[in-house]
Order: structure tokens, then sequence, then C-alpha cells
């Protein structure tokens, strides 16, 4: 009953910020801080209360039996938690970088959160696509609202080429349904019933890609990338954390939930293929980094290179690679969270993103100069970090498999220790740039906290993280060994 | 108790008849839209009361049915919000005094015509309400040019109806009479092709399909606001209903209705993305909405007529409270730029919702009834129309949002909304997110 409460709560809150008159700005701000603080503590409560996994249901449209249900098991929690944190730094830091039209901001926000939180929940097929699809609206109206100088052409090209995406995923959950429908007999769109049905290796093909390439839009993989540069450069701070956090990680959880589970023989045939595309976006995520002159462009390609380790490290089925995919989605979210909210205090202070007019800003702003250098150490992946353990996870799950591939793979570490110090060498040191510069406010400091925190907790210490996946992992790995003998076995019987 | 069944009817012309009584006396409109609201109002009771006492007959020509009463009450409650929307309009000098005599005329027409049982019949409801709408377009004064409106849609009409005609007199002429029963009979030989061409091409250009749409964009620039959201709602669901229930005797199949589908949406939202006046653009999405529909007449399965039923009475809500909302900036010639001078923080969220409706983003009831029409053709094995459509969505996505951040723009924030035409948008925006949250809400109001 509280996952209830906690997925409706946002709505509450957008009724009660619409109420307030906009002009008490700060106001607003602080009920709406309150209110995620309560959000997150709330969310801690039912967590406790209940146990994991968490299954929910209730009829909801007869016509094609849909329900209305929920399904938590430990991603979803880690997601959920993920999202929370991230909203509550990114609004902290938001108080002193939106000034127009806060209401409207918050409004945005709130729904944006409820979106994530459906997608993360849903524990069926329908609330997950509306929650899928619903989400994009809120971060649309963030990017086109308060972006920067070309967000009109960032906030469209981010809906439309997601939108596009959503296309392919409806009308592959409408196939799926309507053989559910005709070989069960009756409508189904709940997920765990659906993974367990066979499906046939002539229909299997097509599904594939219409439920993987949504995902590999969002995540996003290679030749379907390009929409991100584009919208993270544009949207503001707030816009671009969750865009990196949340949203990227979005598509890693639909290949977690759908992909992997509903179409495991086929995933097995393309994962050799998906393989050499992941491994190519670490490199060429990578080397475009290198070469960008816009800061925030630089950090968002460093996305693309590190969501080719997390992908690498689900399609190689070993249970050490997917524990640390799963470590990682959580330790990217929180460093280039940081680091987005950095190039965006920069940005504030110097009015400027590009590289190459920024030097020197050690001196003037230590603190921001010490938590920028912080995140990036924590991004390239310094033992005792967070970053390390995952992408250590990850690379010894590859080597198992190939000593090749890991030898690729590690290039992009050392490419993301190049371009990352050579970034951070030429802003914050070199020659100083006539900049009349404050240091971080309050309010700053304290978004940052949460996150370097976390940074440095898990880093020192992933197995109070990990062990709580360990049987998370094993459940996807069986998934994986049990693909042989799906086929043979009666589904009405083990269902 | 013979005419029983026939209340409905009787209601409506009885308010005509008070409407041109009262025009003797007063010479004031509020008379007349409060004669036709309560004879929408019991209209709609009492099609309700005949509906859930299942009272089902034949009369003359006319046919009583579910399937009917259903569509009937449909159309009167498009009609009677379309009434509303007249009234609440602004700017009264540019609407004559007759619009509820001619709504009223036009609600008559087309309950007729779905509850028809005979072709000629049909023919005859649908001069009717041509005849109704032609007078509207010409009767609005000070307004774009509405002369030229209405005489561009006075003569392809007519040409449309000559077209019609055509089609059914060679269908007379093969299966010897025009009730439904007799043209269910018999099989489907060259000459009923050839009829059915004729009489398809003529509600083509009713329903605006490609490549018979062009009137659309012209119509709708030189009409006021009000007018828009009658004419690409309302007659829609009429001419709709006649098209299922002649769907059901005659199988439209061999006509690749598919193929004309794809082509409208494509065309439609293809023109919408170039335009840049808000009334064309909502000419064009209104096309590509027609095709959007036309896409389930490819399945003659049950579900095919909830599914029609929901499209409908979604498609005219959000359509209705989208060109609600743009009215209240009190300015006819709207284009994307000129949205961005007034507006105010309610407005732009309601018009945002509807847009978003139209576009088919979820949690609202228009996303539902994409899913629920698009959902026929993937049963019939119809993959990749279904995935065009989807696609189609995208496109339009594009120019609905265009509007909606225009809007979002605006610079005088203040302006302030009228309470009437507040109430009717609150009201349809209710409506648009209770079917998007819980669909099955009209299962439960119908059964």
């Amino acid at each position: 009953m509280h996952f209830i409460v906690f997925f409706f709560l946002p709505l509450v809150f957008v009724f009660t910020i619409f109420l307030i008159p906009s002009k008490f700005k700060k106001l607003i701000f602080y009920i709406s801080l309150f209110f995620l603080l309560f959000h997150f503590i709330y969310f801690l409560y039912a967590l406790f209360s209940v146990n994991i996994p968490f299954i929910y249901s209730k009829p909801w449209i007869r016509v094609f039996n849909i329900n209305f249900s929920f399904y938590l098991d430990k991603i979803s929690v880690l997601l959920v938690i993920l999202n929370l944190v991230l909203f509550i730094s990114g609004i902290i830091f938001s108080l002193t970088e939106i000034e127009e039209k806060v209401k409207e901001f918050l409004i945005w926000t709130f729904l944006l959160e409820f979106g994530i939180n459906g997608i993360f929940m849903a524990g069926d097929i329908f609330l997950f696509f509306i929650s899928w699809e619903f989400m994009l609206i809120p971060m649309f109206f963030i990017i086109y609202g308060w972006g920067y100088e070309k967000r009109e052409y960032a906030a469209f090209k981010f809906l439309l080429y997601t939108m596009a995406g959503s296309v392919l995923l409806i009308v592959g959950i409408l196939i799926l349904i309507f053989y559910f429908k005709n070989t069960q007999g009756y409508f189904s769109f709940n997920i765990r019933l659906l993974s367990k049905l066979y499906i046939p290796p002539s229909l299997s093909g097509t599904l594939f890609f219409l439920f993987t390439i949504p995902f590999f839009i969002k995540v996003p993989l290679f030749p379907f990338h390009t929409w991100l540069p584009d919208a993270h450069t544009q949207a503001p701070s707030f816009g671009s954390v969750i865009l990196a956090g949340i949203l990227l990680k979005t598509g890693v959880y639909g290949i977690i939930r759908f992909t992997i589970p509903f179409f495991p023989q086929f995933v097995k045939v393309m994962s050799n293929a998906i393989i050499m595309l992941s491994l190519f976006n670490i490199i060429y995520g990578s080397l475009m980094a290198w070469v960008q002159k816009d800061l925030k462009r630089l950090i968002a390609y460093s996305s693309i290179g590190h969501m080719g380790f997390i992908i690498l490290g689900i399609f190689v089925f070993q249970k050490e690679a997917f524990l640390g995919s799963v470590f990682q989605v959580f330790n990217h979210g929180i460093t280039t969270g940081a680091l987005f909210m950095i190039a965006g205090a920069i940005y504030k202070r110097t009015g400027t993103r590009e590289i190459r007019k920024l030097g020197g800003l050690a001196g003037k702003i230590p603190v921001l100069a010490f938590i920028f250098g912080f995140s990036i150490l924590s991004s390239i992946g310094l033992p005792g970090l967070n970053n390390f353990a995952g992408e250590f996870l990850i690379l010894y799950g590859v080597f198992k498999k190939s000593v090749v591939l890991s030898m690729i793979s590690v290039l992009g570490i050392i490419l993301t220790a190049v371009y990352f110090l050579s970034a951070y060498r030429k802003t914050i040191f070199g020659k100083a740039k006539d900049f009349e510069v404050k240091d971080l406010k309050l309010n700053e400091v304290l978004s940052f906290i949460p996150l370097i925190l976390l940074m440095l907790y898990l880093g020192l210490k992933p197995v109070t993280f990990l062990k709580n996946f360990k049987n998370t992992s094993n459940d996807n790995i069986s998934t994986l060994n049990m693909i042989e003998d799906k086929g043979n076995e009666d589904f009405t019987a083990r269902h | 108790m013979k005419i029983l069944p026939l209340a409905t009817e009787i209601v409506i012309f009885t308010g005509i008849v008070l409407v041109l009584i009262f025009l003797i006396f007063s010479k004031k409109a509020l008379y007349f839209y409060l004669i036709a609201v309560f004879s929408h109002i019991i209209g709609i009771s009492l099609e309700l009361y005949l509906l859930k006492k299942q009272i089902f007959t034949d009369f003359y020509f006319l046919y009583f049915s579910q399937e009917t009463r259903i569509f009937a009450l449909v159309v009167i409650f498009a009609s009677l919000f379309s009434l509303l929307i007249f009234w609440s309009y602004t700017k009264k000098e540019v609407l004559n005094k007759e619009i509820p005599f001619l709504l009223l005329n036009s609600l008559l027409s087309m309950i007729l015509m779905v509850r028809s049982n005979n072709l000629f019949f049909t023919f005859l409801a649908l001069e009717y309400l041509s005849f109704s709408i032609y007078i509207m377009i010409a009767s609005f004064k000070r307004i774009g040019f509405p002369y030229e409106s209405a005489l561009k849609y006075f003569v392809l009409g007519s040409f449309a109806s000559l077209l019609m005609l055509f089609g059914i007199f060679l269908l007379y002429l093969d299966r010897g009479g025009l009730s439904y029963s007799t043209l269910g009979e018999g099989g489907i030989n060259s000459l009923v092709i050839l009829a059915l061409l004729f009489l398809f091409t003529g509600f083509a250009f009713k329903l605006a399909f490609v490549p018979f749409h062009i009137w659309t964009p012209d119509v709708f620039a030189g009409t006021p606001f009000p007018f828009i959201s009658f004419i690409s709602t309302v007659p829609k669901v009429s001419v709709f209903g006649f098209l299922f229930i002649i769907s059901k005797k005659l199988n439209l199949n061999f006509l690749n209705i598919v193929i004309i589908s794809i082509l409208t949406m494509f065309l439609g939202n293809l023109s919408a993305l170039l335009e840049k006046n808000i009334k064309k653009i909502f000419a064009f999405s209104s096309i590509a909405h027609s095709g959007y529909i036309l896409l389930i007449f490819i399945s003659r399965s049950r579900t095919v007529f909830d599914a029609l039923v929901f499209y409908l009475i979604t498609y005219s809500i959000m359509q209705m409270g989208a060109l609600l909302c743009l009215q209240q900036l009190d300015r006819e010639n709207l284009t994307l730029d000129s949205l961005k001078e007034k507006g105010s923080l309610l407005l732009f969220f309601f018009s945002v919702i509807f847009l978003l409706s139209l576009t088919g983003i979820p949690p609202t009831a228009g996303f539902y009834a994409k899913f629920y029409i698009f959902s026929i053709p993937l049963l019939e094995g119809y993959n990749f129309a279904v995935f065009l459509a989807f696609l189609n969505s995208v496109i339009s996505a594009y120019y609905y949002l265009r509007m909606s951040v225009a809007i979002f723009q605006v610079k005088e924030k203040d302006k302030p909304i009228k309470k009437f035409p507040l109430l009717i948008i609150s009201v349809l925006f209710f409506l648009v997110i209770l079917l998007g949250v819980y669909p099955s809400f009209i299962n439960i109001l119908l059964k």
C-alpha cells in the first residue's frame, strides 16, 4: 500500500505547487525540496515495510485485461533510489540556477519524477509504456524552457528520436500481446507472465529488434546516439543530470527487464554483434570526447563511452560482469550527475562552456576545482572510488570470456583518463583568464555532498552494495542458462 | 406507443419548431441557445433511456439498434458541446443568431443519417446536413473570407453528392432496391464495385480522405474557431457511423482502404508540418485523424464498433478542447508566431494536455484511443500499416508540440479567461484525463 501512495505522491505535490502564487519563487523551491526529501524518506519507509520483490496488482482496463500492477525487485529499488537522490541533489543545485518560471519548472520536475518512478516500478508492460512515453514530455519542456542557446533544436531532436523508438516498442508490445492471446487464449500484459511465454524463432527475430532498438536509443548505443550530445549540451544542469543519470538507465533497465527474459535465445545469437557495438561505443565515445571543445559535450560523449561498458557487461553473460553493470548503472548516475552540475556551475560563473576559453580556475574557485577533480577521478575509475569496483567487475567478467575483448575495453578506461585529465588541466589549471568568479554557494556545495559521500562510500566498501545483488544476478544468469530447456517445457505446467 | 423509439427525433424537431416560433417574438440569441441546449439535454436523456430499455425496432426508413442508438448519443453529445462553444464565443458580432437553429437542423439530419435503413434516405439526410453547413459557413460576418469558403465547400460538396447519387443509382441497378437488407444480399460483381467506388468517393469528400481533402484547409481558414470545432468533429462522427453501418452490409475491403488510410495520414501530417496558420494546421491534423480512423475498417470483428466509438468520442473531446483553448486568445488569424503574444498559465496547461492528447501521449485519452484502434488492424496482420500509423503520431508530435511551446513562451502572462469557456474547458479536460486513465468508463456508461 505504501508503494502506491509513494507512486501517486508527486501528483499531490504538483497540485500543491500549482496552488501557490508564482511570485513566491524561493518558497516554492523550499517546499518542493521538502517534498522531495519527504518522498525519499517515505520510500525508505515503504521499503522496510514490505518484502522485496514487491508485487501488487489490480484490474484496470478489462477489454485488454490490463492490470495496474507494480513489480519491484532489487534493481527497481536501486534505480528508484538513484532517481530520488539525483532529484534531490539537482533541485538543491537548481535553487540558484533556475530563476525564471520557477513554478512551471518545479511542476515539470515532479511530473518527470512521477513518470520515471512509473518506469521502474511497473509490473505491467502497459504501465511501463505509459510511463516511458509520459516521461518524455516533462523532459522536453525542461530542455525547451530552461536550456541554453540551441534548446529548441535539441529538445525536438530528443523528443522525436525517442518517440520514434517508442513506436517500435508499442508495435512490439502489441504483436507480443496478440501472440500471447492467440496461444494462451487470453490477454495479459503482466511482465512475469509474458517472460515465461515461449516465442518461436520466426517471431522472436522481429520482436527482438522491436524491443531492443528503443532501449538502445535511450542507452544510447552507437548508431542511435546522435540525439544525446545535443540534448545534454543544451539542457539546463538539472536536465542534464536527470538525462544522464536516469534517462539513459531506463534503456538499461528495459534491456534487463524485457529484452533478455523475453528473447533469451535470440539474445544469445545476437550477443556477439551487440558486444562489438558496445566496444565500438566505448572507443568511439571516448575518442569523440577527446576532441570536444564544449565541456558539457565532452561529458556527454564520456557518457556514451561509459554506457558502452554497461551494455558490454550485460551481454557477455558472466555473473561478475552483470553484477558490475548493475553497480555501474548506479555509479555512472552519481558521477555523471556531479560532473554535469559542475559544468553548469562553471558556465554560470564564466558564461562559457568552451574549454579553450577557460583556464586557471583553481586559484579563484578552489572548492569547485576540488569537487571537479574528485568527480573526474571517480569517472576515470581511480581505486578507492566507486567506478573502480564496477568497471573492475565488468572487466573481470569480460576477461573470463575473452582476453582480446578485455584488452580492447581497457583501452576505454585509458582514454577516459586521457580526455578528462587534459580537460581538467585546460580548464582548472593553465593560464588564468581574467574572469570575475566567485566560488560555490552554500546550496551548491550541499548539492554535491550526497554525491561525493556516495562516491567515497561505494568506492571504499562496495561489498555492502554488491552483496544485495548477488541473488539478482543469479536470477538473470539462470534465465540465460535455461534457454535450452525453455522450449521443451510446457508453459502452463510451469506457471 | 409506436412512436416511442422516435422520441429523440421528435424532441429535436420540436426544438427546431420552437426556435422558429420564438423568432417571431424575440431577437435575443439567448433564448435560441437555451431552447437548443434543452432539446439536446432532453434528447440525450431520452436516448439513454431508450438504450437502457433496449427498444430496438424498425420504423419505415429508420432502424433502431444498439449501435445506431450509441452513435446518435455520441452525435448529440458532441453537438451539445459544439453548441456551448458557439455560445461561449466572445465575438458575438461574427455569429448569426440563427446558429442554434442551424445546429439543431444539422443534428436532426445526422441522427437520421446514422439511423437510416435505406441508402436513398441516407443520401437525403446527408444533403440536409450539407445544406445546414453551407448556410452556416455563409452566415459568418466580418471574418476571413466566408463566402469563398462557403462557395468552395458548396461546389465540392455538390460534386460529391453527384458522385454519391450516381453510385446509389448503380447500386439500385444491380440490387433492385436500396434498403440495407437488400444491399447485403447477393455477391459483389463489377457493377457493385463501380457503384461502391462512386459512393465511397462521395464520402471521401465529406471525410476529407486523400486525394479528396483539398477543400478542408481553405474552409477552415475562412471560418471562426467555434465552427471549426463543430465541422471537424460532429459531422465526422455521424459520417463514420454511417460508414461503419454500411461496411457491415457491404465489404469495402476491395477499395484498398489501408493504402488510402496511410496516404491520408501521411499527407495530412506532412502538410501540417509546413503550415504556420493554426487553423490550417488543425485542418490537416483532422485529415490525418480521418486516416487513423479509416484504418480500422479493414477488420470486421466485433471490437471495431467499440474502438470506433471510443476514438470518435475522444477525438471530439480533445479537438474541441484544443480549439476552445486557442479560441480564448481572441484572435482569428492565429499563426505560430502570434500564439506567443498573449496567454495565461492555466490556458497553457489546458492546451498542452489537449494537444498531447491529440498527439497520443499517455496518460491522456488520445493515447488509449490510438492504442485501441491500432490494435485492430494488427489483429488482422497488418503489422507494417500499424507501424506507419504510429510513426505518423511521431510526425504529428512535432507540430502539436510546436503549438504548445509557442503558447509556453507567451510574454503577457495574465490574460484572464472568461468563466463560461473555462467551465467547458474544465469539463473537457476532466473527460480527457478520465478516459485516459480509466477507459472502461465508456463501457460502463453504455452497458
